[in-house]
Parts: C-alpha cells; structure tokens; sequence
C-alpha cells in the first residue's frame, strides 16, 4: 500500500531539517522504518555517547504510536536491557497530533532527566535512589564503553 | 484525513490540520479548547482515544462543530493540481473546484462505460475509443425482464417480454405477460362459450354465469346421447377413410391391369382382334335384342378362323358351316382381311373332292392361350401342305394318262397322214411321169427333181419326233382345260 502523505512529509523534514543531535533515515526497502541516532544531552551522564535506536510506524499510525527500541546498551532507569522504553507518549499519552520528531526529542529530554518513580528497570532505578552518584558514574561509564565510537 | 491534494503553494502552517499534516479538509473546530482538525481526522482520533490530539482535554464528537466560515473559504480556495496529474492533466483549480472538474472536464477522469453490463471504467478521452470495441456495445437492459437483450431486436423484444404488465381486458386486472393464459383461463368476467356449442348452442356469457346456464341448457339433457352419436360418427369416418384406401389400391391395380392388357394388345398385333371381338360378342350375349342379328360366337370364330373360303374347304369345315358372312353387313372380318373373290359354292365343294375326305383339321379354339392357337395353326398348316402335296401327285397322274392317250391318237393320225402323203406321192410321180414323156425326155434333170423331194418327204417324217418338247405345251392346254371345268 502506498505511503500516506503524512508519513512522506514527515520523512522529508526529518532528513531535510533534522533536530539538533537527531538523525533518523528510512529503510529503502521499507520506508516505515528508520535508523535513529540519538547523541546524549550535554550536561546529562549520556553525554558524548551516539545511542542508535530502531523506529518503526505501525499501520494505524498515526492513530496509534510509534514503536520505538534503543539498540545501543544503555544504564538508565526507564529503558531495559532489551532497550524497551518507559514514556508516555509512546503509550496511553499517544496523540495524532505528535510526530516523529517530537517522539524522539521527548526520548532526547527524558536522557537528560531520568524517572525512577515510574521504572522499567528496577535494578537500575533502585541503585539511582539509593546512590545517585554511582548510578550516575555507571551510566557514564556504559555510555563510554557503548555509545562511543571508538577513533 | 486529505484526499491527496496536491497543492501547488506553500500553504500557511496555521492552516494545516496537526493530524494528517495537510490543509484542512472539511475543518471542525472542538467546542471546548478550539483546536480545529479535519472532520474525518479528529472523528478517527477521538474513535480511538476521546481526547483532544493537542491538549489531551475531554472530547466527544459533541464537541464538534463547522470551522468559522473565513477558515472554511480559504482552506477550500487553495489552488491545487488536478487528481489525475499523474495521468497527465495539467489543469490547476481551486480546491473546492475539484470535484466539478473531475465531474465534467477533466480528460484523463475515469469514467464508467455506457453500455449496461459493461464494467470497463474509461478515461473520458478514450470513451468514443472503448465504445467502438466495446464487447457490450450491442447489449440493451430491457426495463421489464431486467435481462441483457442485443439491441438489435430489442424493440421487437420489449413488445412480447414475458415481464410487461399488461391489464386483463374482462376485468382490469394487471398481471404480466407470462401469465395473462393462466389469467384468462380463471378470469370469472372473461367471456366464454357454452360446453356444447360444438352442437349447436350458441349461449355465450361471463365465466361466472356459464354454471347458471349449464343447469338450463338443452344440450346438456342430452349430452349422453351426443357423445355416443360423436363416437360412432368417427368410428364411420374411420372406416370410410379405409374403405376410401382400398379403393384407391383398387383402382391403381386395375390401372396396372389395363396397362398391362394394351402392352399384351400391342405384342399380340391382328391377334388381338378376335379376342376382343370374342368379348364383345360375349357381351352382347347379354343383350338379347343384339343377339339374333349377329352370328352365334363359335360361329364367328368359326368363321374369323377360316380367314377365306378356299382355305375353309381345305380344312374340311366350310362345307357344313352357312356361308353367313356376305349376309351380314356388321361384320368385322371383311374389312379386316383382305377379300378374297368369292367362288361359287358349287365349285368349293365340287371342284375338291378330295376335300371331304382330309381328316378334318382342329379347329382353332379362341379360348385356348395363343401358344396353342399356334400350335394349332402350325398343324393346320401342315395338313394343308400335305393335301397340296397329294394333290399335285394326283395331278401328275391324271396328266401322265392324259398324255399317254393324246400320244396314241397323235400316232394314229400319223400313220393316217402317212397313208395319205403315199398316196399323194404316187399321184404326184404318175402325174410327172406323164408330163415328162410330154416333153423333153432329159436323164439329168429328172435326177435333180427326184432329191429335193425326198428331202422335203424328210421333214414331214420328223416332225412328230420333237414329242418331247411338245408335251409341256400340250399338257399346258389340257390344265387350262381342266381348270375351266372347275
């Protein structure tokens, strides 16, 4: 079937006038799904770090969500090691009216500040609670260990 | 959500709907927090989650109503291209333009075929082209069958479709064509005969009224007798149309019959003659005021047998029978073989003596098959031949006596002329002797004298020796003779 034109549009923006620290291109065999490149916030323990996640649009959308997944490992207390999400846009907060774009920078803000009142991972989001700073140092150092590219 | 306008400016962003990311189309604007979203969008959103798209507040479809008229103007007034632009149609129009366009101008607009069953959706440029090789061009829907009819014999077919309705003309009754029989045969108004008009009655009224007259009718009194009457009528006609048969084979072997009598007619040649002459006289036996005039039968055949009256007395039975043919001025045998000239009675039975006494021949009997009559004939005949045969014998013994006579008479006569001729010899030579001692007496002259007497003497002895090629015409004479006796 063919593209919706919203689906088309949207495409043509993201490579055209990509946000700052996004990328995300479309697959040439399906353009329903793109490789996104997330670069962690500066002043957040993600910094530096280029996380990849896979993104794909379901049929309904955009009635529905997107799915979104991190590929890249990440130590943070609302994604799991299978780098499945906790946001709420990307759930029962879904609204037509927000794109692609705004689902990845709503990903990009939740890097800079972690959520461990509504966890996905427990084990991480209790070591967040309970010490913060060697949380934080364990973030950065999967961040450096993961998300860095190695010159 | 857009119908896939393809729009030609930049369009403000505040007209764009947030859901499909396209110029409003057909905008609704919520009641509550006064967003405005397409219809068809934000009726899918809200079927989905009953909230508003941007601010996540409550919304019902209730909640809806129509954008402010100036939004609605300037959304529907953007110029966009035509829908059929990949198809090549460069017209651009305003949006709200679009369907009319598409309706009425627009070339390359898919539009259905004409012809009814034809399924083909057409660009309108090509439709005259389609309809020259439509498959379905001669196919009419007839309005009351609701079937697929070729137009030719459409019109003809429209006139007897089985479907029309048609109203009853007794009693206004509206069915369709299929069933106006089944109709008429229970309309109680359609007017129908009375059971026996076959015999006469000529009682003619509504359906309804006809078990009201059967009750008076005075065939139906007698309508055992009637069919008895009927039965035996055809039991009649059936066997005349056999007897009717018989007699045409009949007729076609009598027919043969005859044909074969004239070819038998034909072979049989003068032979047939004395059998119908046999028939037609056995006819008239029947009437006895011909009869008396006519011979009797076995005499006629008697009679047509014996072909002439010479012949009859060689067969030996002229001579009893009456000579009745010169009496009778009917008769059919004269003209039909030649007439023979009619000897005298007298002579047939005189001048053949032998006649009576020839075994009488068979006489030739007309009832026999002709192979007989042959037969007989062919015996006839020789009979015939035989008494010729003893009578030329006879002939010839008659005539050797006669000549045996005539010859001795001849010498007679001889021996007396030769008496005479001594005589006048001795006269003659007293008489020379007497007139040469008168005159000169000569020795030479005498001697010359003597020869060419006796020379002359000579011829008159001979001449009785020539007998034989004399007899023929004697006997000649003596037949002549004879026969002038008969």
């Amino acid at each position: 079937m063919s593209l919706p034109k919203r689906i088309v549009k949207e495409t043509e923006r993201l490579v055209a006038d990509p946000a700052p620290g996004i990328t995300a291109s479309p697959h040439d065999d399906n353009m329903r799904y793109f490789d996104v490149t997330i670069s962690g916030p500066g002043g957040s323990p993600f910094e530096g770090g280029v996380f990849k996640l896979e993104l794909f649009l379901p049929e309904e959308y955009p009635m529905s969500p997107p799915k979104v997944r991190f590929l890249t490992k990440i130590y943070h207390p609302n994604i799991d090691k299978l780098g499945r999400i906790c946001l709420d846009i990307l759930k029962d907060k879904w609204s037509p009216a927000l794109q692609i774009r705004t689902v990845l920078l709503s990903i990009q803000a939740l890097l800079s500040s972690p959520n461990p009142d509504d966890p996905l991972a427990a084990d991480v989001a209790k070591h967040y609670k309970e010490d913060l700073k060697g949380a934080t140092q364990v973030s950065k150092d999967w961040t450096n260990k993961y998300a860095v590219e190695t010159a | 959500m857009s119908a896939g306008f393809t729009y030609v400016d930049n369009v403000n962003t505040n007209l764009i709907c947030c859901i499909c990311r396209a110029p409003f189309l057909n905008p609704v604007t919520t009641r509550s927090c006064a967003h405005t979203f397409c219809l068809e969008c934000i009726q899918t959103a809200i079927s989905i989650t009953p909230q508003c798209p941007v601010d996540r507040s409550t919304l019902t479809t209730l909640d809806l109503r129509p954008a402010n008229p100036l939004l609605r103007n300037l959304v529907d007034e953007l110029t966009v291209e035509c829908p059929n632009a990949s198809l090549g149609c460069t017209q651009t129009m305003q949006r709200q333009l679009v369907d009319i366009h598409l309706r009425d101008d627009c070339a390359h607009a898919s539009v259905p075929c004409t012809h009814p069953g034809c399924e083909r959706q057409v660009q309108r440029k090509e439709l005259g082209k389609h309809d020259e090789t439509c498959r379905r061009q001669d196919v009419a829907m007839c309005p009351y069958c609701a079937t697929e009819r070729a137009v030719e014999g459409f019109e003809t077919h429209k006139r007897i479709c089985g479907r029309e309705e048609v109203v009853c003309p007794s009693c206004d009754a509206v069915t369709i064509r299929a069933e106006v029989d089944t109709h008429t045969a229970a309309c109680p108004l359609t007017v129908v005969a009375c059971a026996h008009s076959g015999n006469g009655c000529a009682w003619e009224g509504a359906r309804h009224a006809f078990a009201h007259h059967i009750a008076a009718c005075p065939y139906e009194a007698i309508k055992g007798f009637l069919s008895i009457h009927a039965g035996k009528v055809a039991a009649l006609e059936s066997e005349n149309a056999s007897l009717r048969r018989k007699v045409d084979e009949l007729e076609g072997g009598l027919r043969a019959a005859a044909e074969e009598a004239q070819a038998a007619r034909r072979s049989l040649g003068p032979w047939f003659r004395a059998d119908a002459s046999t028939s037609t006289s056995a006819s008239a036996v029947a009437s006895p005021a011909v009869q008396p005039q006519r011979p009797a039968p076995e005499e006629r055949v008697l009679r047509d047998r014996r072909m002439s009256p010479l012949n009859a007395a060689m067969l030996g039975v002229a001579s009893d029978a009456p000579f009745v043919p010169r009496t009778d001025p009917s008769l059919d045998a004269s003209s039909f073989f030649p007439p023979f000239s009619p000897p005298s009675e007298d002579a047939s039975s005189d001048a053949f003596p032998y006649g009576r006494a020839l075994p009488a021949a068979p006489s030739v009997n007309i009832n026999t098959t002709l192979e007989g009559s042959l037969t007989s004939l062919r015996n006839s005949i020789m009979t015939v031949s035989t008494s010729l045969d003893t009578m030329s014998r006879r002939h010839d013994v008659a005539l050797m006596t006669e000549t045996l006579r005539m010859h001795e008479e001849v010498q007679s006569l001889r021996a007396i002329v030769h008496g005479l001729r001594m005589q006048v010899h001795q006269i003659m030579m007293e008489r020379s002797q007497m007139s040469l001692s008168n005159l000169y007496s000569s020795g030479q002259t005498r001697t010359s004298e003597d020869g060419g007497w006796s020379t002359r003497a000579e011829y008159f002895n001979d001449r009785p020796s020539t007998g034989p090629s004399m007899s023929v015409p004697l006997m000649t004479t003596v037949r002549r003779t004879t026969e002038n006796k008969l």
